[in-house]
């Protein structure tokens, strides 16, 4: 009995010391896994107290959790390691007090409580586990069941949010679902704001024959129905437009507008308004161009050939004194501009 | 004295085991291979590096060492030759297993060096795939034995080995467990192609010959959780049951070691991927057509 009473309570203080040491440190990492052996140490006092499989189960799951906590702690911190001496403390009084008022509370009902008779004698090991194997699945079956269903939930709800869409304009990089088969990815990367629309630009005012718009053909946008290899956009006239009426009837484009509007514009610019209706047409040539982005280097691969194309076989349209992409060299743009002199 | 001859037990394991991960890597089969390579480390400096989480950086070896040695505690080698028979034993042994996890992650985080902290942090994902692939086969085990203790579940196999009663739980168990011994398919962490040693990279000396050690410690228990979960344990005619352990713990050592050689690397999301989509449903139908037969067939 002593040796048992001896071990709890040294299991305790570490416990309790580990649990010190949690805010004691500057690394995230240290401070996590600080936090794990406090919790091993309570398991090890589940296993003096004679309660075998909660102490075990406690000390294994444990050991998981706390290492994926400290992998998303050293995640989002912007010091995990602790050496840049950052302090990361805020809310400092709040978090005083209501540490303040839990701990009254814990001990309030440490003395409070109606613990009940201690049992006479512990039943066996094997025993503890039969009962509580019988317990879950008979009297709190609803509860567990319930707690599961909720962190099942949970976590669908946490993925769902984690798998990011693949329309967001803003973000190249798109779900883990659209990954992978998409012919023509890299144009992602034109989608990061305003800057890249130099390329656009020649999207929007010129052939897109040579684009070869059917490797755009992402999850639901049927290009074969735009027939983007059939516009003459060399033309820069009323054909164009009149070829791409067709396309404000297209669904499935949403998201992509930001992107197809700032193209438009610069072709607008150039086009003198002649391009009343390319809205719609720029809106569809970079549609596809958003949902890729899964490859970047072919990204900046296709970006550059058709920089170089346009500007050599069809270089006009677009206001090529923009500030010039980083994946088009700001001189070949400039001369290109020059030669084609519109 | 049945400790003294599990301490014996456990030293020639482990160093069986290091003679056969030599031979499977190089097919040379050197007995004195092993004792060389240890009084090689012994002899050398042990490098501490420049800016090191000093704290982890010692304290993983010796965890990794710890944690094996504890898992392997609760395995029988014979009836009666366990150094500690617990009632939760097949829980206990994975509880154990849990902290090679923490082991690495310290061992990766504490060098402060990008090759170790990649390693490190590739077997967490790693046990994000293995782990229930660990522990649904074993459910499924004790299911049949009524008991989580291990000297029962070898007790169940009795008439017929679960290697044949759930084979496919044993696949699954198998797999998983050279993905918790981080053994070549499996060998993320550790990676020796692409993260020039992982977690290993920055240990020198005594402390990699603890590493090292500690990492047959647990191929070792992995090899003997095999043998007693699906293979009969101690169970086979004529020859004394600790022999049939022995035997068995070795055979499987050497077919994990030699099986895992040739096979490529997995990738990391490839692992998971298999993991999740293929491994669980599968252990999942595993633990219910054992509930079948158990639930139908008379014992």
């Amino acid at each position: 009995m002593s040796a048992q009473l001896f071990f709890l309570a040294a299991f305790g203080l570490a416990a309790v010391w580990f649990g010190i040491v949690v805010f004691r440190t500057h690394s995230m990492v240290r401070s996590a896994l600080a936090l794990l052996f406090s919790q091993t140490a309570i398991g090890a006092m589940f296993l003096v107290m004679q309660a075998e499989f909660l102490g075990i189960l406690q000390i294994m799951m444990m050991a998981t959790e706390m290492s994926i906590m400290a992998i998303f702690m050293v995640m989002f911190m912007m010091d995990p390691g602790g050496l840049g001496e950052m302090d990361m403390k805020h809310q400092r009084k709040l978090s005083l007090g209501a540490g303040a008022v839990a701990f009254a509370g814990a001990v309030a009902v440490a003395f409070l409580a109606e613990w009940g008779r201690l049992p006479a004698s512990i039943p066996g090991a094997a025993e503890q586990v039969r009962l509580l194997g019988l317990e879950l699945l008979g009297r709190s079956m609803l509860i567990f069941e319930s707690a599961g269903l909720t962190i099942l939930t949970a976590m669908i709800a946490a993925t769902a949010v984690a798998v990011q869409p693949p329309q967001v304009p803003d973000r190249p990089a798109g779900g883990p679902g659209a990954a992978g088969t998409h012919g023509h990815g890299g144009h992602g990367g034109h989608g990061a704001g305003g800057h890249d629309h130099s390329e656009h630009g020649d999207h929007a005012g010129q052939d897109h024959a040579g684009h070869d718009h059917s490797g755009h053909d992402h999850g639901g946008h049927d290009h074969a129905k735009h027939a983007h290899a059939k516009h003459d956009h060399e033309g820069r006239g009323q054909e164009k437009h009149q070829a791409h009426s067709g396309h404000e009837d297209h669904g499935g484009h949403e998201g992509h507008g930001e992107h197809g509007h700032a193209a438009h514009d610069q072709a607008g610019k150039d086009h003198g308004g002649q391009a009343a209706d390319s809205d719609d047409h720029a809106g569809h040539d970079h549609s596809g161009h958003d949902h890729g982005g899964h490859d970047h280097d072919h990204g900046k691969d296709h970006g550059k050939d058709h920089g170089k194309d346009h500007r050599k076989d069809h270089g006009h349209g677009a206001e090529r004194d923009r500030p010039a992409p980083a994946k088009a060299p700001p001189g070949q743009h400039r001369k290109g501009h020059e030669e084609n002199g519109t | 004295m049945t400790g003294l001859v599990l301490a014996v037990a456990l030293g020639l394991g482990a160093y069986g085991v290091a003679v056969l991960e030599h031979w499977a890597s190089t097919g040379r089969f050197r007995v004195a291979g092993p004792a060389i390579s240890a009084l090689a480390l012994l002899g050398r400096e042990s490098i501490l590096p420049r800016k090191p989480d000093r704290l982890f950086f010692e304290t993983a070896p010796v965890l990794l060492l710890v944690a094996a040695v504890l898992s392997l505690a609760v395995l029988p080698l014979a009836p009666g030759l366990i150094a500690a028979d617990l009632a939760t034993g097949a829980l206990a042994f994975n509880a154990a297993l849990a902290y090679v996890l923490v082991a690495l992650i310290m061992a990766g985080w504490g060098p402060d060096g990008a090759y170790g902290m990649i390693g490190g942090w590739r077997f967490l994902g790693q046990l994000i795939a293995y782990a229930m692939l660990v522990v649904m086969p074993i459910t499924a085990v004790a299911m049949r034995a009524e008991s989580l203790s291990t000297v029962q579940i070898v007790a169940s196999q009795e008439g017929l080995w679960n290697i044949a009663y759930q084979p496919l739980g044993f696949a699954l168990f198998a797999l998983a467990g050279m993905a918790m011994a981080f053994a070549p398919p499996f060998d993320l962490p550790t990676a020796a192609g692409d993260l020039a040693g992982g977690v290993e990279a920055e240990y020198t000396g005594v402390r990699r010959l603890v590493f090292r050690l500690g990492r047959m410690v647990l191929i070792l228990s992995v090899a003997s959780a095999m043998t007693v979960f699906y293979l009969g344990g101690w169970l086979g005619p004529w020859l004394p049951g600790w022999a049939w352990s022995a035997a068995k713990i070795l055979a499987v050592a050497s077919a994990m070691l030699l099986g895992g050689r040739m096979v490529p690397r997995l990738r990391e999301a490839a692992l998971l991927e298999w993991s999740w989509k293929l491994g669980i449903p599968l252990a999942l139908a595993n633990i219910f057509i054992v509930g079948l037969i158990v639930l139908v067939v008379p014992t």
